[in-house]
């Protein structure tokens, strides 16, 4: 590669804010892009669709229900809802649509599973039975008071991700961790690992992590 | 005779010391579907997600000496299966399944060691004898009990395979197999494989993309197509009928279909993790209602996986049915996740006025 070419790429890499949405690009070929895997798991054409359901679809029949002639909607909420009030740990938002897939039948038994009968996440997350605690928690608030009780956590709000900006701007939604707070699911670093930036010497991890 | 005596004392003082409650349904706490002013068709009952919701609690005095029973949690259920008072819910984290016993009021795991070890448990069907079929997706078999839960023997090639629904009916044994993209029949009588189908190309429409449930009536075999994003219908001999649904968010389509059953009226009956809901079609193939949907409370659903309906197993629910409703037939949801890991509801009718 030409000299230039090079300082071009470190010079975008590092420009904030850019370096992830370019990284975004390599969906194609990823684990998620099942037609380019030429894989028979998946009928439509369109891969984006599998998770991005538009917002109206042209062949659906105008109708409504027949015992439920009184309903008002006619589309449905997907993955909606917040619980009755905060259900700490449990699945909500976008980690919702990745636990649709994975529920051991088609994909891995992601978030709660386990992978030849060892749990994803060992240390301190053994609890399988308790059902809430074998893996890394997912759909919690991650705010400057939760990392200053821990005092385990990096704040947030100041601490940088690596990937451009700040933990809150760039890892998490609505100030809530999701799955894709590490995981870049169109395939951000490396074929089949999908995470948001190299968790080489537990790189990701430490990005939050304070040890 | 004194250890005869305190045996029989201790089991006594034990059983009597649980309590089970019984929340009064009134019209308030009510939860039907559609809502009013529509005819209610459907009741929410009840939730399993806990021993304690089958043995009750322990007593004032009990709880004092033995400490507060934190009971034993079904997990991430996937499917289901009753039979003569028994549920059967297959766990996949628990890598085992939950067995409740209705009337004795017992709660178990059951987690079989050596031949007949569980790594994934998707599904399972208990079939008239009482014997137990339990899809494993991590095994890649389907592993057969006994009606006392011994051992009998794999189904499927591991190599190759990998099960996700198991249905008997009639002499058959019906697989549906998510890496062979097919429908595997095996005799019931010698467990040899029989049929297999579709046999055609993945642009086929008869293709079955990502087949992860099945129901087998007298003559059609019903297949979730979670990849298509469709219900496929074919014969039992595997001549392929017609599909039910298709990709999008409008009322009668699916994003994430998974479980299905079929009523003794032919109207089907379709999970959807998606929309959270179950969405239930006429023989036509319209879209009749739907109901369950995102959780905010009692009857609404997180991220559901399963449905089973059943008849002969009433009287252990009718304490939950509304007085003016007659209870027709039962409908098991399962939660993989929130705090309702097993939704029970009944379909009703409002009871003649006379």
């Amino acid at each position: 590669m030409p000299v230039y070419l090079t300082y071009f790429s470190v010079l975008v890499l590092l420009l904030p804010g850019l370096n992830r949405p370019l990284l975004a690009q390599n969906f194609k070929g990823s684990m998620h892009d099942f037609q380019a895997m030429g894989n028979k798991l998946f009928e439509s054409d369109k891969p984006c669709l599998v998770c991005h359901p538009p917002h109206r679809s042209s062949s659906a029949e105008e109708t409504l229900p027949i015992w439920s002639s009184k309903a008002v909607k006619d589309t449905f909420t997907v993955y909606g809802s917040a619980g009755p009030a905060e259900q700490p740990g449990l699945p909500l938002g976008s980690s919702k649509l990745c636990l649709s897939c994975h529920d051991g039948t088609l994909a891995l038994d992601s978030w709660g599973g386990r992978v030849n009968t060892v749990p994803f996440l060992n240390a301190g997350f053994e609890d399988r039975k308790n059902g809430l605690k074998n893996d890394h928690p997912i759909s919690v608030k991650y705010t400057s008071t939760n990392a200053m009780r821990t005092g385990e956590l990096n704040d947030p709000f100041i601490s940088n991700s690596g990937l451009g900006n700040t933990i809150e701007t760039d890892m998490l939604t609505n100030g809530t961790l999701q799955c894709s707070s590490c995981h870049d699911v169109h395939n951000g670093m490396g074929a089949g690992k999908l995470l948001v930036k190299t968790n080489k010497n537990s790189n990701l991890c430490l990005t939050c992590h304070k040890k | 005779m004194y250890k005869l005596l305190s045996v029989i004392l201790l089991s006594l003082i034990l059983t009597s010391c649980y309590s089970r409650m019984v929340t009064r349904v009134t019209d308030e706490n009510l939860v039907i579907f559609p809502a009013p002013p529509d005819t209610a068709r459907i009741q929410f009952l009840t939730s399993i997600s806990n021993s304690i919701d089958i043995t009750g609690q322990r007593s004032g005095f009990m709880e004092y000496i033995l400490g507060k029973d934190e009971g034993m949690p079904i997990i991430k259920p996937y499917g289901l299966s009753i039979h003569k008072g028994k549920i059967y819910i297959s766990d996949t984290m628990l890598g085992g399944l939950v067995i409740i016993d209705l009337k004795k009021h017992t709660f178990s795991y059951f987690e079989p060691g050596g031949r007949g070890q569980l790594k994934k448990p998707i599904n399972c069907f208990v079939d008239d004898r009482g014997y137990l079929f339990v899809a494993d997706a991590e095994r890649k078999e389907v592993v057969v009990f006994d009606n006392n839960l011994k051992y009998v023997r794999s189904l499927g090639n591991a190599k190759t395979g990998k099960p996700t629904d198991v249905f008997v009916a009639g002499d058959k044994i019906w697989i549906c197999d998510i890496n062979a993209h097919k429908v595997l029949v095996y005799s019931r009588d010698n467990y040899e494989l029989v049929n297999s189908f579709p046999d055609v190309d993945p642009q086929h429409e008869n293709f079955l993309s990502s087949p992860t449930n099945l129901f087998v009536t007298g003559d059609k075999v019903y297949v979730s197509d979670f990849g298509s994003f469709k219900i496929k219908v074919y014969t039992t001999s595997g001549t392929y009928l017609r599909s039910i649904g298709s990709y999008g968010k409008a009322l009668g389509q699916f994003v994430r279909p998974k479980g299905i059953a079929v009523d003794r009226n032919d109207n089907l009956y379709v999970v959807d993790a998606g929309f959270e809901n179950v969405q239930i079609f006429n023989k036509d193939d319209k879209l009749l209602m739907f109901f369950g949907g995102n959780y905010e409370g009692r009857g609404n659903m997180w991220l559901p996986a399963k449905v089973i309906l059943d008849y002969d197993n009433l009287q252990y629910f009718q304490k939950y049915v509304h007085k003016d409703f007659k209870l027709k037939h039962l409908i098991f949801v399962t939660n993989q996740y929130g705090p309702d890991k097993l939704n029970v509801y009944g379909f009703i009718e409002l009871k003649s006025k006379k």
